[in-house]
């Protein structure tokens, strides 16, 4: 039988009808005139067989079930890739975060160099000198900062933009620092475990 | 039904419970369609598990009107299918096939237990020659019991396609059978129907 499949091959108008067939979408009529073709054809009707025999073998095959302990090895699985994200997520804030914070701390830079440069003069000069040069390098200092605090509140007044970004500043802040206790925490766990193991 | 959409919304919501039952419901079949895929035990655990780690990310883009073992072994199948891919052989012969490395064991076993041995292997063997996307409606159709457009939805793909790729599939099959049975391999249908006592 199997030579025969190879020897001569089905006619072809026949062939896909047999698959059809045997999924049980071929019409009535047709089917009949492939049980009659079937009859005078030998190579259709070996083909026709070993199909069938293919077919017993897959129908009668059954589902394989995973081993046990599938459903916790997956849920295990998940929690390993969501903490991950979680992490990736977290890493990606405190990079976006650190870039937004340089300018700042660049603007920021001026003004703290000036009150360190007074504090330097301060300490070299005769003490006669001390007390006035520290109460004027004082007021500089809270004329300084209380102008810089009434620029921001302008600029946040004025301009709607600078409150986005201020917002989002502060939004970069707290997810950091949501990340850094994740990542803290995560970093103790292990040991904790341990202790308990 | 009621209750799977009950889970599919809690699941939703992020009730990882609710997801471990719509794990433990499709488990089987999730698992079968790796194994028939990719052949062995441990890729098939693989496969399984990812395609539902999938499932969970993809969550929301399930159509509840779609039926959700077609959603999810459409995602279990395509992610078997870029697998075999990305394993640079589609077709090998039954020459180059392993040897079997699923759950069979060393030890004797009873009659019975190595007809369905031998048998596993013989439709391992077969559907080893088939190419993916050849093998996923095969299985669909077999294992499954899906019509044409259930197979057809699960592959995205219409239903005429998915007449030729069975129709294809089967003469393939067919000569693998064939070739088998010539080259007297141990794994065919003929030496399962030996060990049945002729059948």
């Amino acid at each position: 039988m199997t030579s025969n499949v190879q020897a001569s091959k089905p006619c072809p108008q026949f062939s896909e009808q047999m698959s059809l067939a045997l999924d049980h979408q071929l019409g009535a009529a047709a089917e009949r005139e492939l049980r009659e073709h079937l009859r005078t054809c030998d190579a259709c009707q070996a083909q026709w067989d070993a199909l069938q025999r293919v077919e017993r073998l897959f129908t009668t095959a059954p589902l394989i079930s995973p081993p046990a302990g599938f459903t916790a090895r997956v849920s295990a699985r998940l929690v390993r890739r969501e903490s991950r994200q979680h992490i990736v997520f977290g890493a990606l804030s405190l990079v976006v975060g650190a870039l937004i914070l340089v300018p700042v701390a660049l603007a920021s830079a001026g003004k703290i160099v000036r009150p360190l440069y007074s504090l330097y003069l301060l300490m070299t000069t005769p003490a006669a000198w001390r007390g006035l040069f520290v109460i004027t390098e004082l007021l500089s200092l809270v004329e300084s900062v209380l102008n810089a605090l009434r620029l921001t509140i302008v600029a946040c007044i004025r301009s709607p933009g600078v409150m986005v970004c201020l917002t989002y500043n502060l939004a970069v802040l707290v997810l950091t620092a949501l990340w850094l206790r994740v990542l803290i925490g995560r970093l103790l766990r292990p040991v904790s475990v341990l202790r308990q193991a | 039904m009621e209750q799977e959409q009950v889970w599919i919304q809690q699941a939703l919501r992020g009730d990882k419970e609710a997801f471990t039952r719509l794990i433990e419901a499709y488990q089987t079949p999730v698992y079968n369609l790796a194994y028939r895929m990719l052949g062995n035990a441990q890729e098939a655990e693989d496969a399984a598990q990812e395609a539902f780690i999938r499932a969970y990310t993809r969550l929301r883009t399930y159509d509840p009107t779609r039926k959700f073992a077609s959603w999810l072994l459409s995602i279990a199948s395509h992610y078997c299918i870029d697998r075999l891919r990305r394993r640079r052989f589609n077709l090998i012969s039954l020459e180059e096939l392993p040897p079997w490395q699923g759950i069979a064991s060393e030890r004797p076993q009873p009659e019975e237990r190595l007809i369905e041995n031998q048998k596993r292997d013989a439709v391992q063997s077969l559907l080893a020659t088939l190419p993916p996307h050849y093998r996923a409606p095969i299985i669909l159709r077999y294992w499954y019991d899906f019509s044409y457009r259930e197979i057809a939805e699960v592959m995205n793909l219409t239903e005429s396609a998915i007449k030729s790729r069975l129709h294809r599939a089967r003469e393939m099959l067919v000569r693998a059978a064939s070739q088998a049975d010539e080259d007297k391999m141990p794994t065919t249908i003929g030496a399962v129907q030996t060990a049945r006592g002729g059948g």
